[in-house]
């Protein structure tokens, strides 16, 4: 299960492991390949390594936005391909 | 240059994500998200306009060798002509613009959006699980009159697919798409 992280200060405290962490649970109702998901890391590709349907990427980007509580403009979204981009937008978005 | 995109519909219809809060928002302009209101079947519409960006966008990357990016807001749809189970469209980013042509059925949507209106191709769609791959190798066997063992398909960094013959690049315009049981692939011919 995934912990509902509530205030921005919490995630200002999480540490990068449980962000991966976090985003591993927000992708995995939306995985093809589940074997990509052994071996989840900064790597990771949403579209080749996990076979997300690219339909399903703004359900990720979406259920980021409520998982961390932050807005991903357009710009952002557009280079939301790994979990390293995606691990990284939301540093950027909560600093 | 060419694309092409196919929709499962037991797959994507019913699933209630298109009635999230920014779902829409995220992914069409404020005409595109006009019309979806104003359609008589709005779901099905959100997906035949995300088939006309998705192969527009397919088209678009290869053509330009473009890294791959998330950004079907920047895909702008016109609907040009609409016979219900087929419908002509327009999609344009920045200063370029591909036709599309959907059709419709109540199990899919399969699109192709071509840089010219005289594009020849060949496609051909499957509704049962494929080794689409092959299907592909086979068809550019027969339309180039190559030995099949002898080509392969590889990717490029940016996950374009290409076709390779004893190791030397094909110049072969193709696109594939699968969603759940469905498949399809269209070949570009030349003149």
């Amino acid at each position: 299960m995934r912990t509902k992280l509530k205030t921005k200060y919490q995630l200002y405290k999480m540490p990068e492991k449980d962000i991966l962490d976090t985003l591993k649970a927000i992708v995995t109702p939306y995985v093809q390949n589940k074997e990509g998901l052994e071996n989840f890391n900064e790597k990771t590709d949403f579209l080749n390594d996990l076979k997300i349907n690219s339909a399903n990427l703004v359900d990720v980007v979406l259920d980021v936005e409520d998982e961390f509580n932050i807005e991903i403009d357009t710009e952002s979204m557009n280079g939301m391909l790994t979990a390293g981009d995606a691990k990284n937008i939301i540093l950027e978005k909560m600093s | 240059m060419i694309g092409n995109d196919i929709i499962d519909l037991k797959i994507s219809l019913g699933k209630n994500n298109w009635k999230r809060k920014g779902f829409i928002n995220k992914l069409f302009s404020e005409e595109e998200q006009d019309w979806i209101l104003n359609s008589r079947n709005q779901e099905l519409t959100i997906w035949l306009l995300w088939a006309m960006k998705e192969s527009a966008y397919k088209a678009h990357q290869r053509r330009f060798e473009l890294p791959r990016s998330f950004n079907p807001k920047a895909y702008r749809c016109e609907i040009i002509e609409d016979k219900i189970a087929s419908v002509s469209g327009k999609v344009s980013i920045d200063k370029n613009s591909y036709l599309t042509k959907a059709s419709i059925s109540k199990e899919y949507i399969y699109c192709y959006a071509t840089l010219h209106n005289f594009t020849n191709f060949a496609q051909k769609i499957y509704f049962q699980p494929t080794n689409l791959k092959l299907e592909l190798i086979n068809a550019v066997s027969k339309q180039q009159n190559l030995p099949k063992e002898k080509i392969s398909i590889k990717k490029t960094s940016q996950f374009i697919p290409f076709l390779i013959f004893e190791n030397q690049k094909l110049f072969c315009n193709f696109s594939v798409t699968h969603h759940g049981d469905f498949s399809a692939f269209i070949l570009e011919l030349r003149n």
